[in-house]
């Protein structure tokens, strides 16, 4: 039994620290850190030029990927495509760093796949977390930039992006579905999690190569 | 003799007795000693999910991952009579659990001594603990949980490794998630095990788990975690005991050094077998990122050859499946048959007359190899027409309407005219190839003479010197149509208005060659062409760009979009610049696919020998050592078709079988197999210890010193050795006996 509660124990932290969620079940961790080429899980579309593991002085034992970002005038968006082993999950977590100065406003989307090719558009970040939005269309998202890091506190400036499901769920995609229920989605299972990172016309850098950092993801399946 | 046991409409699980034949009564299902075989699938999940089993004897054993629909087969083996109850559960990616019906087993005959584990020379740990306890292993605790942990063992050689066996430590958390892992370099590179990667994992209870390895070829083992539980102060992992059960003999083995048999073992077990890869549904369906990696085959006829290379010389459940596809392509009155079971076009695009000679190819090769005859008379459903009927059938359309009796094959349909705006022919479907192609003649090639090896073995002699003469016309017409002397290679197609198509295809002039349709001395040219020692001016690539990707050379030297209008059918992805099919980002357009790997050491074989090969093929072995090949390499438009070795390219699996086709030489023919071997210099013996042919088990070794050739029979196998200068045939005669008889290639 001490195994049990040992697990238990584990399973109930919440990863990145700071907010703890009662009853949480972190069901996909991934922080760069195992053998498996990231290649095979991410793929890096549009604007980026370049992607690289790196290993952050704040997280011991954990890396992140750094990327290099060159939005242009006809392309303003960077993906960053994530495959996962069909999974249920009612959670979406990250962070990001950005290390750009505000005059350079870049925002943040995320969209998710599940096995049966259903797309689902969540929240876009924003400084306050609004869960609970009323489905709108794609187009009318209301977004917060992404905030300067700066080392600050425990997490050293770190932005975080969450997303509950299926709250948080802003639009469907293309087959027009109505938002599930958390129990319709614990039978489903999301194969694809895009990052769309992303920038208006009159962004000011065009051209320049940027950096962004992302810390991993983590999909949780919390008891309700 | 097969068990069902139906737990519920959602639930299906059976054991089949997988021992030697025995009169089974009611409730026995094996004996012990020997393996016996579960079946679970699950249809409870939209997720992906493994099945754990609880064997009722101290043991516990898990699957590799993958949709919840599909069948699994387990093994174990018992050591003692009794009853076991037998128990298994799915485990999903997010940890739900889905419980089977117990399963009462009964093991009959005296008990046996477990299998000896393998002697390791070391134990390794990470961080290590210090000083580092005999038992349990343990890691030094860490504050992050999601640190990197892992325990290990080194071994003095290399070794073919079953299964690893993990013991809990008495009152310590087992990890939940964790990893085996191998190393054939002694631990300085460890390479990831799909299908032994586990999340969510069932606390074992105390019980052992028993990881399937399937033939890994490794000299280090460890399981890793990057999420660990707790610890004794902190977090890490600590186990009572881990063990490793395998064996010496390695599939294939050579004493040239320790990387060629870590290569072609491992390379084959992931690209070949593929017994340790993450299935969707099947080895015979390709599975998404991030699961995606080696398969057994694909069903449609463009690969029909190719899957019979591959199944030609081994023992599968999963050979039943390609024997059924033969006969399930469709097949018009005339002689033209479809790229797979109700397809005429190539996904929905373009008919593919390639499919011809690829279809009859395939059919005979499988068939010289198992030697069933029962196979040819097989009848298709829809045309009532027996598998050899539909071979004659094919290969009547070859000569008659495709002009091939006249030594050119000429696609007369007016779609494929190989023009610019023809429609493509064959696997290379963005390129226009049509009319008089190169590729498809070197396949028309080849697929005479294995057409006249099918008839010489049916008795009809004067057929198969017809096929023989016509393959020499063949030659000689495909050497005066597509040579460009001045280029030093093979274009690729004269088309329908007499243009020719030249944009530098690496894998024609090298499957060309490989086919035996190019004299020596034009290959020597195209290999200094391929190899920088001849450039080529004005081309996109020269030089030692050609091999950029190490693996295998770029598909072409001269871009598609170089040459307005483009050759290259934008049905797919566009070329051109900032567009996704761009020259180097896409495999058909300055990329690479593995598999023409093994046309090229092959074609290096016939051009400049042994040795060259080897040079090539030590490129392979070293960059396989940096990550086994597992690359999915994406470009910025996210099209993941940058290198063809994961996924769909079943193909890659052919790389690894230069060693019995070329090092060892082996290959079937009308009256037996023949073993005409090449050894790299410095190497004294190599051998394949298991070769299925005709329904028996080989083991073929080829030897230096060996003066003459020699046959015997034991331990459930047939012993051939065969001096490595004195080529063989094996000729199996009608009272049952074997024999060896001097060959002249």
């Amino acid at each position: 039994m001490k195994n049990i509660w040992a697990i238990i124990a584990v399973s109930a932290l919440s990863p990145l620290g700071g907010l703890a969620h009662p009853a949480t079940n972190a069901v996909y961790v991934n922080y760069f850190s195992g053998t498996t080429a990231p290649g095979r899980y991410l793929r890096y579309l549009h604007t980026i030029t370049a992607a690289a593991r790196m290993a952050h002085p704040t997280q011991p034992g954990r890396q992140a990927m750094q990327l290099t970002i060159c939005f242009e005038p006809t392309q303003l968006k960077a993906d960053l495509f994530w495959d996962l082993s069909p999974i249920s999950c009612n959670r979406v977590r990250f962070r990001v760093w950005n290390p750009n100065a505000q005059k350079l406003p870049i925002y943040l989307n995320v969209a998710m796949n599940d096995a049966d090719h259903r797309g689902y558009f969540l929240a876009p970040f924003r400084q306050q977390a609004r869960p609970g939005t009323p489905l709108r269309p794609r187009s009318a998202y209301a977004a917060d930039p992404l905030p300067t890091s700066a080392v600050t506190g425990n997490d050293g400036g770190w932005i975080t992006y969450e997303a509950r499901l299926p709250a948080d769920i802003v639009s469907l995609g293309p087959q027009g579905e109505t938002r599930p229920t958390d129990a319709e989605l614990r039978t489903r299972a999301f194969s694809h999690l895009s990052m769309s990172f992303h920038v208006r016309n009159n962004f000011p850098a065009l051209g320049r190569p940027l950096t962004l950092i992302v810390e991993g993801l983590e999909l949780y399946l919390d008891a309700r | 003799m097969k068990y069902s046991f139906f737990a519920s409409q959602a639930f299906v699980a059976s054991l089949i007795w997988a021992g030697e034949q025995s009169a089974l009564g009611a409730g026995v299902i094996g004996r012990a000693g020997a393996s016996v075989e579960c079946e679970a699938v699950s249809w409870r999940s939209a997720e992906f999910l493994y099945y754990v089993f609880d064997w009722g004897d101290g043991n516990i054993s898990a699957t590799a991952r993958g949709a919840a629909h599909r069948k699994v087969y387990e093994q174990h083996r018992f050591d003692k009579p009794g009853k076991y109850n037998v128990t298994w559960s799915a485990v999903t990616m997010s940890g739900q659990r889905y419980p089977g019906k117990k399963i009462v087993v009964d093991i009959t005959g005296p008990a046996v001594a477990p299998p000896a584990n393998i002697t390791a020379t070391a134990t390794l740990t990470y961080p290590a603990a210090k000083p580092m306890p005999s038992t349990p292993l343990r890691t030094t605790p860490q504050d992050d949980a999601f640190g990197t942990a892992w325990i290990g063992k080194k071994y003095d050689r290399l070794y073919r490794f079953d299964e690893v066996v993990l013991t809990p430590a008495a009152e310590k958390p087992f990890p939940e998630y964790f990893a085996v892992e191998y190393s054939a370099d002694t631990g300085q590179t460890w390479q990831e095990i799909p299908s032994a990667c586990y999340v969510h994992f069932p606390n074992p209870r105390g019980k052992r788990v028993r990881v399937p390895l399937h033939g890994v070829t490794a000299n280090a083992l460890r399981v890793v975690a990057n999420r660990l539980p707790c610890a004794t102060q902190g977090y890490g992992l600590e186990l009572g005991a881990f063990d490793a059960i395998g064996s010496e003999r390695l599939l294939f083995q050579c004493d040239g050094g320790a990387q060629y048999n870590a290569a072609f073992n491992n390379l084959w077990l992931i690209f070949g077998s593929a017994e340790n890869e993450i299935y969707a549904a099947s080895p015979w369906f390709p599975t998404d990122s991030p699961d995606c990696g080696g398969m057994m085959g694909t069903g449609s006829t463009i690969w029909a050859y190719w899957n019979a290379l591959k199944l030609g010389w081994i023992n599968t459940r999963y050979q039943a499946y390609y024997e059924d596809r033969l006969n399930s392509y469709p097949l018009d009155e005339e002689g033209r048959i479809g790229v797979s079971a109700g397809q005429w076009r190539h996904l929905g695009h373009s008919r593919h007359y390639s499919a011809l000679p690829i279809f009859i190819s395939g059919v005979v090769y499988h068939f010289l190899s198992h030697r069933d005859p029962a196979l040819l008379e097989r009848k298709d459903k829809t045309t009532g027409l027996t598998l050899l009927e539909k071979v004659r059938k094919v290969m009547h359309y070859q000569l008659h309407q495709m002009q091939g009796e006249s030594g050119v094959l000429t696609i007369t349909d007016p779609e494929n005219d190989g023009t610019s705006t023809g429609l493509s022919d064959n696997y290379w479907d963005a390129w226009r190839f049509g009319y008089k192609s190169a590729y498809e003649n070197a396949l028309f090639y080849d697929s005479l003479l294995k057409m006249a090896m099918l008839e010489e073995y049916l008795g009809e002699t004067r057929a198969a010197n017809d096929y023989r003469a016509l393959a020499g016309k063949v030659r000689e017409q495909f050497n005066r149509l597509f040579w460009d002397e001045a280029k030093g290679r093979y274009i690729a197609t004269i088309d329908r208005l007499g243009n020719r198509h030249d944009y530098g295809f690496t894998f024609v002039n090298l499957e060309a060659m490989a086919y035996g349709v190019v004299p020596e001395e034009r290959g020597r040219r195209i290999l200094a062409w391929l190899d920088g020692q001849r450039i080529i001016a004005g081309e996109t690539s020269t030089g030692a760009d050609i091999y950029h990707f190490r693996i295998a050379p770029r598909a072409n030297t001269v871009a598609a979009e170089s040459v307005q209008p483009t050759w290259w059918d934008n049905w797919a992805m566009e070329v051109g610049k900032d567009r996704m099919g761009a020259y180097g980002i896409q495999l058909q357009n300055g990329g690479t696919i593995f598999y023409v790997s093994y046309f090229d050491l092959l074609a290096r074989l016939k051009a400049a020998g042994i040795a060259n090969a080897m040079q090539r093929m030590d490129v392979i072995v070293n960059e396989f050592g940096k990550d086994q090949l597992r690359r999915q390499l994406g470009n910025r438009f996210g099209s993941t078709h940058v290198v063809g070795i994961l996924r769909e390219f079943p193909e890659s699996g052919l790389v690894p079988l230069f060693y019995l086709h070329g090092i060892l030489g082996i290959q079937p023919v009308a009256d037996g197999l023949v073993i005409a071997p090449h050894l790299p210099d410095g190497w004294s013996f190599a051998e394949v210890t298991e070769y299925h042919y005709a329904g028996e088990v080989y083991q073929i070794r080829v030897e230096r010193n060996a003066t003459q050739a020699r046959i015997s029979k034991g331990n459930g196998r047939i012993t051939l050795v065969v001096p490595a200068q004195r080529p063989q045939k094996l000729q199996l005669l009608k009272s049952g006996e074997k024999q060896l008889v001097s060959y002249l290639p």
